[in-house]
């Protein structure tokens, strides 16, 4: 019983304790930011719907788990008529993708089956997606990894397109769940590099065993090994991940490629579901070389999700966010924001700046907002969104802590039923103010909560403000137009690079110097689970008239330093050539 | 040989057996938890032990209790923020002083201060969700280690009741719910579940002193907990000790010093 001489103390400790509850679950009105988001889907025209396939009835039991990937988005100039499309993946056998022609006029129209990408699922069901000129035309090809057969698509030039998978080499078949581009031995041409979850011998539409599943929640290993396809510049491409040492059979849900240790060479970053993510340094196009810090980066016992890359802390190491898990009651995880240290320790900011959570987080995005001059980071999330009262987080709770042989097996898996599981989440956009990161998507219109996957952060109709478009799983996909009202001046380049360098310019760095402050802005390959974003690189000026200076490393290694390149236009520069 | 171990305080066990835990925890398991969460919890435990002991009761103590409870806390407790680490230990040290029924305290320390954390604080706290291992031998060492403190603290029949009584639950809700079967027993082998079986219901002051009160003490744990996860309440093990205490310790307790007064007045 409560003694009358320590009522005191637990009344105090109780009065605490309410004020540290009250002050910890308050919630703050919304504010006006300088911009905001208009959801536009309707009037664009853009009617995508993605659907979901069901596979073997062995697994029937966790279906929804099975089928809760593959919404994606991909915006590239296939036409070269100066405005970004669309092109939308689809997850079931039978349906279609589809291809949304930009009009400039703030409208789409859907060409895919003119085109002829409308009919790709037919060997599989896409996975993910990414635009890449592979043969320099100056017209950006299509390559779908699939779960069943990838697919790659030529660029006619001419508005249509022709499959090439086997005639390239390039028709993995297995779990593809992202795919990026990168020209890692730098030759010029760029070559695919394919983030597999499932192990390639299994078959989900026809399974012989239901131990599929991954054998360990921390550790697992026992994933889809990735795939890298170098491209022989003749039309080919041919299987080097093994003899590279890229063949990760972690749980890869994201892939993303960047120079980080800053040596001119591309390297990658897999971010991999229940167990460690795989840093690889690129070995001067040779092989690549995994880092593992003890506790660090290579270590983690997460469940990476996504990987983007900015030079969130103006010194040219550019920190990479990577979506995480949390869920109260039963994971807090949380994202990580690593970013290298002078001492060659990458170090996780995310505590720090107020990015540790933002709910089950699939793909995410950095981009400047607000033309401020800083990169802001739009996070996707939502796992299953089912039954508002009955949730699958009790029974994967209980998965957790469950040795990891039994979970292998679906079998020993409970039905998921009308379950939701971290679904109808709010989704965030961190706006970053310089020092730190602020979620601000409820107050400037990013209110829906549907499951999605992918966001793609496009100009869409070249007004100098990154607009979003939204892959969302198994549902309409959604359009966000950017209404910036801050007044802040923008610079966009388009990059063309030229022999030795790839044409698309992927791995391009280019560093905006801006009142003596500099920021480093590379031009990916389609980096970011679920979506692959404008390949312009679009830089916000604040109040700044003009920048100090631009300078260009391109892939092939050559500086260029641009001096007056007209602000709140797009400009496009070609590699050794003057700025057009 | 076991006369020589029971000999010993079995808090020096029990510390061992925590200790082992943090140290495979953090030099090979890669917790979440860190060494400043464990720091965290420990210096907190300690230090709330040494100024309440004094404040309460007038005179400084070895706090090797509090050490116990911290490092307890720091296994128990996952959350990427240090204050909770913090503010778990403190509560339990400060519950154990102040919620006393006959110079014992009623509640375990540690699982009333998860319960609060848990329940109050799901968006800043969880309890460690998570299997120690695959490793079947590492399982076996931590087995082992645990069965020789709960049997030095004189509970080791606590430990098997409550297990045994797990195990036959478990088995009736997969026949009678439909949960798959080994879904059903495999949370026998997290992590949670052991530091549940061998720290937290092997408290000598929150445990009958009788065998077979202690049997039933366990076997009501399990029955609750297994109510519970029919509810599918999640960290049912905590809840259903706490309710053990709340409902059936301290009407228990309070009965027993009734019959004690009672005959000492006689």
């Amino acid at each position: 019983m409560l003694l009358n001489k320590n009522k005191r103390i637990v009344y105090t400790a109780v009065a605490l304790l309410s004020i540290l509850v009250t002050g910890c679950t308050s919630q703050s009105k919304p504010v006006s930011h300088g911009f905001s988001f208009e959801d536009v889907t309707e009037e664009s025209g853009i009617t995508f719907a993605h659907a979901k396939d069901t596979f073997d009835p062995k697994v029937a039991n966790i279906f929804q788990w099975l089928a809760s990937t593959g919404a994606g988005v991909a915006a590239a100039d296939y036409d070269a008529d100066g405005w970004m499309d669309l092109y939308f993946i689809n997850s079931k056998r039978g349906e279609a993708n589809a291809l949304y022609r930009n009009k400039g006029d703030g409208t789409f129209e859907e060409v895919a089956a003119a085109a002829g990408v409308a009919d790709v699922n037919t060997h599989g069901m896409s996975e993910s997606v990414v635009w890449f000129d592979y043969n320099n035309s100056g017209y950006p090809s299509l390559f779908i990894g699939s779960w069943g057969k990838s697919k790659l698509f030529r660029n006619n030039g001419d508005g249509t397109f022709t499959e090439i998978t086997d005639t390239a080499g390039v028709g993995y078949n297995g779990y593809v769940n992202k795919v990026i581009t990168l020209d890692y031995n730098r030759d010029g041409f760029l070559d695919l590099y394919l983030g597999c979850y499932f192990r390639e011998t299994d078959d989900l539409w026809n399974l012989n065993s239901t131990r599929i599943m991954h054998s360990d929640f921390e550790r697992a290993r026992n994933g889809g090994a990735n795939v890298l396809y170098r491209n022989n510049g003749d039309g080919t491409f041919t299987d080097v991940s093994a003899e590279l040492g890229v063949d990760d059979t972690g749980w890869t849900l994201a892939t993303g490629s960047a120079d980080l240790n800053r040596d001119g060479w591309p390297d990658l970053y897999n971010a991999n579901d229940f167990g460690p993510d795989s840093l690889l340094l690129n070995q001067d196009g040779k092989g690549f070389k995994k880092v593992v810090q003890k506790r660090g980066i290579g270590d983690d016992t997460f469940k990476g999700m996504n990987v983007d890359f900015a030079d969130l802390f103006h010194d040219g190491r550019l920190a990479f966010y990577v979506s995480n898990i949390s869920k109260e009651t039963y994971l807090l995880e949380g994202n990580q924001l690593w970013h290298e240290g002078k001492d060659g320790v990458f170090r996780d900011h995310a505590p720090d700046l107020g990015l540790k959570q933002s709910g089950f987080s699939w793909g995410a995005r950095f981009l400047d907002v607000n033309n401020s001059g800083e990169m802001s980071l739009m996070v996707t999330n939502g796992f299953i969104s089912a039954s508002k009262k009955r949730d699958y987080w009790y029974d994967m709770g209980i998965l957790a802590t469950t040795p990891g042989d039994i979970v292998e097996d679906t079998k020993n898996w409970p039905d998921f039923e009308d379950k939701s599981m971290s679904g109808h989440e709010q989704k965030k956009l961190f706006l970053n103010d310089g020092q730190t990161f602020t979620d601000v998507a409820q107050d400037v219109g990013i209110t829906f909560t549907e499951d999605a996957r992918g966001v793609s952060a496009v100009d869409l109709w070249n007004r100098g403000s990154l607009d979003l478009v939204f892959a969302v799983q198994d549902g309409p996909a959604r359009v966000y137009k950017n209404h910036n009202e801050t007044g802040h001046h923008w610079i966009k380049l388009h990059l063309i690079g030229t022999p030795p360098s790839n044409r698309d310019a992927v791995g391009a760095k280019v560093t905006f110097t801006v009142n003596g402050v500099s920021t480093v802005i590379e031009r990916d390959g389609g980096n970011s689970h679920g979506g692959q974003s404008d390949p312009r690189i679009h830089f916000g000026l604040k109040e700044a008239t003009a920048v100090d200076s631009i300078r260009i490393e391109w892939p092939s290694g050559r500086v260029e330093e641009l001096g007056d390149v007209p602000i709140d236009r797009i400009t496009t520069i070609v590699e050794g050539a003057a700025a057009e | 040989m076991i006369m020589q171990l029971k000999r010993i305080d079995p808090r020096y066990y029990v510390l061992l057996f925590l200790t082992s835990f943090v140290a495979a925890g953090q030099l090979f398991l890669g917790f979440f938890q860190q060494w400043d969460s464990m720091f965290t919890a420990v210096t907190a435990a300690v230090a709330a032990e040494l100024v309440l002991t004094r404040m309460l009761r007038g005179r400084w103590i070895v706090p090797l209790s509090a050490l116990i409870t911290g490092l307890g806390v720091s296994l128990l407790l996952s959350s990427h923020l240090l204050w909770p680490y913090a503010l778990a230990s403190v509560l339990s040290i400060g519950i154990k002083h102040t919620v006393r029924i006959g110079g014992k305290h009623l509640f375990n320390p540690n699982n009333v201060a998860m319960c609060f954390m848990l329940w109050f604080l799901p968006q800043y706290a969880v309890s460690t969700p998570k299997q120690w291992t695959n490793g079947y031998e590492i399982m076996a060492f931590i087995l082992l280690l645990g069965a020789v403190a709960a049997y030095t603290a004189g509970r080791l029949d606590t430990v098997l009741a409550f297990i045994s009584g797990f195990a036959l639950f478990a088995a009736v809700r997969s026949f009678l719910f439909g949960d798959p079967l080994f879904f059903a027993f495999g949370p026998m082998l997290g992590a949670s579940f052991q530091l549940f079986c061998f720290f937290m219901i092997t408290d000598p002051q929150t445990t009958p002193p009788t065998r077979r009160a202690r049997v039933l003490f366990a076997l009501g744990i399990a029955a609750v907990d297994a109510a519970l996860r029919v509810m599918e309440v999640t960290n049912s093990p905590f809840y259903s000790a706490f309710l053990i205490a709340l409902f059936v310790g301290l009407p228990y307790r309070l009965y027993n010093r009734r019959q004690t007064s009672k005959l000492a007045m006689e």
